[in-house]
């Protein structure tokens, strides 16, 4: 007998049974989210559902140990797409090509139907379009200029609080940001350090590396979503 | 666990109202079923063929509650009935060891 395999079952058993704590059969459903070992669980519902929240976090301690995880996390997802927001310094490179990426691999996945992808500056926007550099860049990998009616614009607190996941460039950008749903790019697939600007590099190919570099950060992503 | 076990296994919590009704034990086995394929599409479940022993701990897991539960215990009233029930409606296609330990863990 596999004692991981049963309390593996029976923890997801538990935390099922604590979303419908007041058998009204108000969750529409779960995504669940893995990041540096914590588990994430969105709870996907209509109505104030805070009493099956408290619920399932307290009947998660067996799921944590099964999964030998360092968190679980219950957060309401009211039904509505994923906002993913990615943040950079202007919001005329890194940022809208993180954007444009991402929503090309959400629609290679069939999943664009369930996130709302968008980009802002951190700082003020040294631009109002993307720069010319990122738009041949994305023209080169995706083969088409679909930064060609990019409008930069400045991060906003309303736009902080009402996206789900924020993934900044740099970690300066975090300043500010709610601590809970903010991760740099890189630690959000995973790994750690900046994607750094390729408009303060010297390489000829600093806009290739840099998009290369964020294309990779979320294939590893895509995986999870 | 086959399909028809089951549906075997449902009889026993259809009898006794699945505890606290069927609309709850069909949520708990929708979320469950839900959160088990979430976790494998994370990668970190590792399990294969767990889905027929989610459903039936799901449809099972209230049973004895609430009537019974007022004089016993929750989990003495599911184990008797799931020892002694279980037995007779599985005669010709048992269960796994592993696969009955995993029921009866669940639902305790």
């Amino acid at each position: 007998m596999n004692p991981s395999y049963i309390e593996k079952l029976a923890s997801i058993i538990r935390v099922a049974d604590a979303l419908d704590h007041g058998l009204c059969q108000i969750v529409d459903g779960v995504r669940l989210e893995l990041s540096d070992n914590r588990l994430i669980f969105r709870v996907i519902a209509d109505d104030d559902i805070g009493e099956e929240l408290g619920r399932a976090k307290e009947k998660s301690d067996l799921l944590k140990e099964a999964f030998n995880l360092e968190e679980v996390e219950f957060l309401l997802m009211q039904t509505h797409k994923l906002r993913i927001l990615f943040v950079c310094g202007g919001n005329t490179c890194r940022s809208p090509m993180a954007k444009v990426l991402l929503t090309e691999k959400l629609r290679e996945i069939d999943k664009l139907n369930l996130y709302e992808v968008d980009s802002a500056a951190y700082d003020e926007p040294t631009s109002k379009e993307a720069s010319p550099d990122a738009r041949e860049t994305v023209k080169y990998i995706l083969g088409e200029d679909l930064l060609a009616d990019h409008k930069a614009k400045q991060l906003t607190g309303d736009m902080a609080e009402q996206s789900d996941i924020i993934l900044v460039m740099g970690n300066r950008m975090k300043k500010g940001l709610p601590t809970d749903k903010t991760w740099t790019l890189k630690e959000y697939a995973g790994g750690s350090g900046e994607i750094e600007d390729p408009m303060t590099s010297i390489e000829l190919d600093a806009y290739l590396k840099c998009a290369q570099e964020i294309s990779s950060c979320i294939d590893k992503i895509a995986l999870r979503l | 666990m086959e399909l028809s076990q089951c549906k075997a296994l449902e009889q026993i919590a259809i009898e006794r109202n699945y505890g606290r009704g069927k609309e709850h034990s069909y949520q708990v086995k929708r979320l469950a079923l839900g959160i088990y394929d979430e976790l494998n599409r994370l990668g970190i479940l590792d399990i294969r063929g767990g889905e027929k022993v989610i459903e039936a701990s799901a449809l099972l897991h209230d049973i004895g509650v609430p009537e019974e539960s007022r004089k016993l215990r929750h989990n003495k009233v599911a184990f008797d009935i799931l020892t002694t029930e279980i037995p007779k409606r599985l005669q010709f296609e048992p269960l796994s060891g592993q696969e009955l330990s995993a029921i009866l863990y669940c639902v305790l």
